[in-house]
C-alpha cells in the first residue's frame, strides 16, 4: 500500500516536472524552476553530507563556487565547452573537498562546523582578492552558452530557458539516482552508522575517516556541478553567490525539506527558491523575514517537512 | 600461546597512572572476567586492546600479529569486538538494521557493485538478511526487529548491542558490563546468550561487576587494582585470594 | 622602523582585546549551555547603537554610555535566551546553529531597516586626544579599549571564582548533571549566561565603535573571528579565549602590516588550519 501510493506519487512528480514549463508560460517562472533544480542538487547532495553522515558542513556554497569559477575560467580562457568544464568543475570541487576533508573531518560537531565556515570565509576573500584571476568582487561575465546538441536529430541550442530546464531536470535525475543508490546500498548503511554512532561504527570495523571523507567529497562534487551549470546558465558569477551566507541558506533548505530523508531536500529547495519569490519583498525587509522564519521553524518544525509527515506515519503505524 | 596478549602495557592520563606494565592472556575457547574496583583500569585496557586508545609502553599480539598502533576498525577486521559500557547503538535505526550495519566487516565493498546494485551484491545482501535472522533468532530479538533501537527497553539494548557484535563476526568478544542495571531474571539470560556463543567458538572477556555472574560464568578471573593485576586464576581461587578480599570486597 | 613594529604590536593589542571581549561570551555561552551563537555579533552591533544613540540623542558622555549600553543588552539577552535558545536546548547542535544564524539575519536586517545601512560615527570625545610614551602614539580612544577590557576581564574573574555564582557556573558547565543534582537552577544560570556574554559583547561593540564606524553589519566579521580564538582557546575555556584573543588581534595587525592588508581577515583561518595540522589531537582546552 504504502509503496504504492508512492509509485502513484512519484508517476506525478514526474509528468508534472515534465510539463512544468507549458503550465507556468511566462519567462520569470521557467527560470525559477531552474534555479529550483539547481538548488535540489545542493541541498540533496548536501543531505548525503549532513543528513546521512552526520557531518555539519557549512561550505557547500563554497564547493558550489569553486566548480563555478572552474567551469567558467576554463571556458573564457581556453574555449572549452560546457560539456567538458561541467567534468573539471565537478572533479575540482570533489579533489579541493578531499584534500580539504582529510585535514578537517576528524573534527566533530561544532568544531567542523565552524572550521568549514572559516573554509567558505577564506575562500570568498580569496575568489575576491586574487584579481588577475578571477576579476575579483567584478566577477566574470560573458560565460558561454552550453554549445548546441544533438539528441535523436532533435537540436537542442540552449537559447531558451525551457531547454536549460530539461537539462537541468536531468542533472538532478542522474545525481538523484546516484545518492539514492549510495544510501541504499552498504556504503550508504556504513554513512548512517557514523551520523548514529561514530565509536560502535569502529567497533564494528567500520572505517569512520574513509566514509565520512567519501561523503564530503561526493557531495561536494556534485555541487561543484551545480556550480558549472549555474555558471554556464546565468553566465556571469561573481563571490557574493558563494558566501557562507549561501551554504546556510542551502542548509535550511535541507532541513525544511526533512534532511535525514531522500526527497525531503529536493521538496525543501523548491519550496524556498519559489515562495520567496511571490513575497515581492525585497532586500533587508525580505531577509528580515527570512531570519524569523529560521526561527519558527527551528522552533516548531525541527524535522523538516517530509520528516514530520514521515514521524507521524510510523507513530501511527507502532500505534496500531 | 594465547589468543590476545597484552605485554608490560602501561597507560597514564596526566598524573594518573590508569594502567602499570599490565600482563594478560587471554585463551583461545574461555570466558574470562575482568573485575576491579571503579577506576582501576578495566574500560581503559578495553579501550587499549580495541585501538580506542594508544598504550603509553607495551604491546598487544593478536595471533601472533603486533596491534599495538592499528586503529579501532582495524582491529575490528581482526576479529576483536567489543561492546560498550552505556549500550551506545544505532539508536535511531530498526534493530534490523543495527544488526546489518554490524555486518560491514564481512561485506567485500566494491563501489561500482554497490552503485549498480550488481546480482553478487544483491545476493550477498539476501544472505545477510538470512544470517541477520539467525542473529535475531538467538538473541531473542526478532518479536523486536522493526522497532527503533531507542524504543528498546535498557535489557533488549544490551542484548542489541551483542547482536550487532555478533554480526561483525568476532573471534574474541569484549563485553563491558553486560549484566549492569538489568534484573535477576535477565542477567540470567543475558549470561545464558554469552555461553551460546562461546559455545559457538567465540572467546570472551568481560567486565562486571555483578559478583554473581562473575562467579558462575567465567573460567578465569583477572583482578585489577590502581592499574595493577593483583590476582588471577579460577573463580574459587580468587575468591579466596587475601588481596583480593581486602582491597575489592572491601573485607 | 621599530616604532612602526612596536606600533602595530599596540593596534594589535587594541584589536585583539576586543576579541577578548566578543570571545569570552561566546565561549562562555559555549560552556554552558552549548550553542554556537551566530547571534553574537548583532548584540556587538546593538552596544554600539545603543551607545550612539545614548551619546548623541541623549548627550550621555561616553564613558557612562557604555555600561548602560551594557545593561540594555545584557538585558535583551535574557529576552533571547528565554524566547529563542530555551526551546532548543538539548536538541541536536545544528538546530542551535541555525537558530542564531536566523536571529543574526533577523537582528542584522531589521536594523539595517530601522537605521539604514550607512556607517555612522561614533563620537566618544576622546578622538583627538593623542598620549605619547617611549616614542609610542596611542589615541586614548584606544587605550581606552585595553583598559576596559583589563578591567571587565577581572570583574568577570572576580565574579566566577569568587561568588556563589560563579561557582555554580563554573560547576553547570563541567558537568550539567552533578550541578543540577546538589540543587543549582540550570535555568537561571543560562539566562545568567546570556545576559553576562550579552553585555561583554556590548561593551566591545561600543568600544570598537568609537574608533571605526558604527553599522548593522559590523558585527558579522568580528564574531566569526572570535569563534576561531574560541576554538584556538578551548571551548568553554575562558583564560584559553584571552590569551587567543590577544595572538589573534596581533597577528592581524603585524599581517595586515606587512604580508597583506588585503587578506588581513584570512590569517585567523590561516592559524587555526596550522594548529590543526600542528596538533591534531585538539588545541589548549582539548577536543570537545
Amino acid at each position: 500500500m504504502k509503496s504504492f501510493l508512492r509509485f502513484i506519487f512519484a508517476l506525478l512528480l514526474m509528468f508534472f516536472l515534465i510539463l512544468a514549463p507549458w503550465l507556468f508560460e511566462k519567462d520569470y517562472y521557467i527560470h525559477l524552476l531552474v534555479m529550483a533544480c539547481i538548488y535540489s542538487m545542493l541541498a540533496q547532495s548536501l543531505g548525503l553530507i549532513v543528513g546521512f553522515t552526520g557531518q555539519v558542513s557549512l561550505c557547500h556554497a563554497t564547493f558550489y563556487g569553486i566548480g563555478a569559477y572552474i567551469s567558467a575560467l576554463l571556458s573564457l580562457n581556453y574555449e572549452m565547452s560546457f560539456w567538458v568544464t561541467f567534468w573539471f568543475g565537478g572533479i575540482g570541487a570533489a579533489l579541493a573537498a578531499y584534500i580539504f576533508g582529510s585535514i578537517v573531518l576528524r573534527l566533530k560537531g561544532h568544531f567542523l562546523a565552524i572550521t568549514t565556515a572559516l573554509f567558505g570565509i577564506m575562500v570568498t576573500l580569496v575568489l575576491d582578492n586574487w584579481v588577475e584571476l578571477t576579476k575579483g568582487p567584478m566577477g566574470l561575465p560573458g560565460i558561454p552558452n552550453p554549445t548546441p546538441i544533438n539528441i535523436l536529430g532533435f537540436k537542442i541550442g540552449f537559447s531558451s530557458r525551457t531547454e536549460y530546464y530539461y537539462l537541468a531536470l536531468t542533472f538532478v535525475f542522474f545525481m538523484s539516482t546516484i545518492l539514492y543508490r549510495i544510501i541504499h546500498s552498504r556504503i550508504g548503511k556504513a554513512m548512517l552508522a557514523i551520523r548514529e554512532n561514530e565509536e560502535v561504527a569502529q567497533s564494528v570495523g567500520i572505517d569512520t575517516m574513509r566514509f565520512k571523507l567519501a561523503a564530503f567529497t561526493v557531495g561536494s562534487g556534485f555541487a561543484g556541478i551545480a556550480g558549472s551549470f549555474y555558471a554556464h546558465y546565468i553566465l556571469f558569477i561573481s563571490p557574493v553567490s558563494f558566501t557562507l551566507s549561501e551554504s546556510i541558506n542551502i542548509l535550511v533548505m535541507m532541513i525544511f525539506g526533512g534532511m535525514q530523508t531522500f526527497v525531503g531536500p529536493i521538496i525543501g529547495a523548491i519550496t524556498l527558491t519559489i515562495l520567496p519569490e511571490f513575497l515581492r519583498m525585497t532586500g533587508a525587509l525580505r531577509l528580515t523575514l527570512y531570519g524569523l522564519v529560521l526561527i519558527l521553524l527551528i522552533i516548531f518544525l525541527p524535522s523538516g517537512i517530509v520528516g514530520s509527515i514521515k514521524e507521524k506515519w510510523s507513530s501511527s503505524n507502532e500505534g496500531k | 600461546m594465547g589468543l590476545l596478549e597484552l605485554k608490560k602495557v602501561s597507560k597514564r592520563f596526566g598524573g594518573l597512572t590508569a594502567l602499570s606494565e599490565f600482563d594478560l592472556e587471554i585463551h583461545k575457547g574461555e570466558i574470562l572476567g575482568l573485575i576491579g574496583p571503579n577506576g582501576s583500569g578495566k574500560t581503559t585496557t578495553f579501550n587499549i586492546i580495541t585501538g580506542f586508545l594508544e598504550p603509553d609502553s607495551g604491546n598487544l599480539i593478536f595471533e601472533n600479529k603486533n596491534i599495538t598502533k592499528l586503529k579501532p576498525h582495524s582491529i575490528a577486521e581482526l576479529g576483536i569486538i567489543r561492546t560498550f559500557q552505556l549500550a551506545n547503538l544505532f539508536f535511531e535505526l530498526s534493530v534490523f538494521n543495527n544488526i546489518m550495519i554490524g555486518f560491514h566487516n564481512s561485506a567485500k565493498l566494491s563501489i561500482i557493485g554497490e552503485l549498480l546494485n550488481t546480482p553478487t551484491c544483491r545476493k550477498r545482501e539476501k544472505e545477510l538478511n538470512r544470517k541477520a535472522i539467525e542473529i535475531l533468532k538467538l538473541t531473542g530479538l526478532e518479536p523486536h526487529k522493526d522497532k527503533l533501537a531507542r524504543n528498546l527497553s535498557a535489557g533488549w539494548r544490551k542484548t542489541l548491542a551483542i547482536a550487532i557484535a555478533l554480526a561483525a563476526g568476532p573471534k574474541l568478544l569484549l563485553l563491558d558490563e553486560p549484566a549492569c542495571t538489568l534484573s535477576p531474571s535477565r542477567v540470567d539470560s543475558v549470561m545464558n546468550l554469552i555461553l551460546k556463543v562461546r559455545d559457538s567458538g567465540v572467546t570472551i572477556m568481560m567486565i562486571e561487576h555483578n559478583m554473581r555472574s562473575i562467579m558462575d560464568y567465567c573460567d578465569r578471573i583477572v583482578v585489577l587494582n590502581f592499574g595493577k593485576k593483583i590476582a588471577e586464576g579460577p573463580p574459587d581461587q580468587v575468591k579466596q585470594n587475601k588481596d583480593v578480599i581486602r582491597t575489592y570486597l572491601g573485607l | 622602523m621599530i616604532a612602526v613594529f612596536f606600533q602595530q604590536g599596540l593596534n594589535g593589542l587594541v584589536l585583539g582585546s576586543t576579541y577578548v571581549l566578543i570571545a569570552l561570551g561566546l565561549t562562555m555561552i559555549f560552556g554552558i549551555l552549548e550553542v554556537i551563537n551566530f547571534a553574537h555579533g548583532e548584540i556587538y552591533m546593538i552596544g554600539a547603537f545603543l551607545t550612539l544613540f545614548l551619546t548623541s540623542i541623549f548627550g550621555i558622555p561616553f564613558l557612562f554610555a557604555i555600561p548602560i549600553a551594557m545593561i540594555g543588552s545584557g538585558l535583551f539577552g535574557l529576552l533571547i535566551q528565554r524566547v529563542v535558545f530555551r526551546p532548543i536546548i538539548g536538541k541536536p547542535m545544528i538546530n542551535g546553529m541555525l537558530i542564531s544564524f536566523g536571529l543574526s539575519v533577523f537582528l542584522m536586517n531589521l536594523s539595517t531597516l530601522l537605521f539604514k545601512a550607512d556607517p555612522r560615527s561614533l563620537d566618544s570625545g576622546f578622538a583627538h586626544l593623542n598620549i605619547r610614551f617611549l616614542g609610542l602614539q596611542i589615541t586614548f580612544e584606544r587605550l581606552l579599549v585595553i583598559i576596559i577590557a583589563i578591567l571587565l576581564v577581572s570583574i568577570l574573574y572576580l565574579f566566577i571564582q569568587h561568588t556563589k555564582v560563579g561557582r555554580a557556573m563554573r560547576a553547570v558547565a563541567e558537568d550539567r548533571e552533578a550541578a543540577q543534582a546538589v540543587g543549582i537552577n540550570i535555568d537561571r544560570i543560562h539566562l545568567l549566561t546570556f545576559g553576562i556574554g550579552c553585555a561583554l559583547a556590548s561593551a566591545a561593540g561600543s568600544l570598537a565603535g568609537a574608533i571605526f564606524f558604527v553599522s548593522p553589519i559590523m558585527g558579522w566579521a568580528p564574531v566569526i573571528k572570535s569563534f576561531v580564538v574560541v576554538i584556538l582557546g578551548g571551548f568553554g575555556n575562558v583564560m584559553g579565549a584571552i590569551l587567543a584573543g590577544l595572538i589573534l588581534g596581533i597577528v592581524e595587525s603585524f599581517g595586515g602590516g606587512y604580508i597583506s592588508y588585503a587578506y588581513k581577515d584570512a590569517y585567523a583561518f590561516v592559524i587555526l588550519l596550522l594548529a590543526f595540522l600542528l596538533k591534531p589531537e585538539g588545541l589548549l582546552g582539548g577536543n570537545r
